[in-house]
């Protein structure tokens, strides 16, 4: 599957869950960060079901230093 | 409105300075500048996480004590970039709070105010305490305050320009109409500035280069905070009137050989 994450093109051998593609771009879910997929927020509590597939548009944001 | 504390929606704050965390040296030097400060209330941007790097330490590890975090929406250019924005805010950092910023033009960062009410709107209906970067027009001011927005953010200024209060006449006009805190957002360069706003009737103060950017950011913020404290104390007291002769301050009766 490929999929575009944060502007950038990724190749996976499967789909999977945002659960599993923060595994495997070894990122803690647990510090302050968001995802969206397609310009939708995936909320926390749905990381386990909800589903990335082919052609996605996948955000992954945190905070930063800002005015 | 002359609340003894700052109310932003449901909450409220003693400080009335709000400050960025850009433009710093490091992490320590933001540390410090904003302890130094006094703010409880400081803004953060939301950027695409370094995926070759996902783990590292960020803003949020280096400070010290707990903040009220105003992530913002800098560098959106629409309404849809400005709330995709401030959901994902809501969920990577847990609060209700936005700076919304919908940028209009990249020379002078001036706001789209057709963008940025669409935007007040569709994030006031989904729950949000949306405290808005505008103009200092009382018009779109009191567009924003219809929307619901818990309070206005007229610029002084072009954001880092340092120019001071360029229409304290236009801030008049917009702290005599509004209903909700009206802050000062963008413009101010030192001390002085922060003071006039303050004198002006401004409920508060949100700065970022004035401070970074000084000479010694940690002794500006300090300067910053007094200035705030100061100009709020002279509002509260109320200034004299301006003539244009002397009074004399000591008595006129009793003067000695007349």
């Amino acid at each position: 599957m490929n999929v575009i994450i944060n502007g950038e093109r990724h190749e996976f051998r499967r789909s999977m869950t945002v659960r599993e593609l923060l595994g495997e771009l070894k990122i803690d879910s647990s510090r302050g960060m968001a995802v969206a997929i397609n310009d939708s927020v995936v909320p926390k509590q749905e990381f386990d079901r909800a589903a990335i597939t082919e052609g996605d548009r996948v955000e992954i944001i945190r905070a930063t230093q800002g005015g | 409105m002359r609340n003894k504390n700052l109310i932003l929606g449901s909450r409220e704050f003693s400080s009335r300075l709000i400050v960025g965390t850009g433009k710093y040296r490091d992490y320590d030097q933001t540390r410090q500048a904003i302890e130094a400060s006094g703010a409880e209330i400081i803004t953060v941007a939301l950027r695409r996480l370094n995926l070759d790097n996902p783990n590292d330490k960020g803003l949020l590890d280096y400070l010290g004590k707990t903040y009220t975090l105003l992530p913002n929406t800098a560098g959106c250019y629409t309404a849809k970039e400005a709330v995709l924005t401030c959901r994902l805010a809501r969920e990577a950092l847990d609060t209700t709070f936005v700076k919304l910023e919908v940028i209009g033009d990249q020379k002078t960062l001036f706001p789209d105010n057709e963008q940025l009410l669409d935007a007040a709107r569709t994030l006031v209906k989904e729950g949000f305490t949306v405290l808005p970067y505008c103009i200092d027009d009382p018009v779109i001011c009191k567009k924003l305050e219809d929307a619901g927005c818990a309070a206005v953010m007229p610029l002084a200024a072009p954001i880092g320009s340092g120019l001071g209060i360029r229409n304290p006449y236009n801030l008049m006009m917009i702290l005599e109409q509004s209903r909700v805190p009206v802050i000062v957002d963008a413009g101010v360069g030192t001390a002085s500035d922060a003071s006039f706003a303050m004198e002006l009737g401004c409920h508060g103060i949100l700065m970022n280069t004035a401070i970074a950017g000084s000479g010694d950011p940690v002794k500006m913020a300090h300067a910053m905070k007094l200035a705030v404290e100061a100009g709020r104390l002279a509002f509260e007291a109320g200034r004299i009137p301006k003539k244009l002769y002397a009074t004399a301050s000591s008595p006129v009766e009793g003067l000695i050989g007349r």
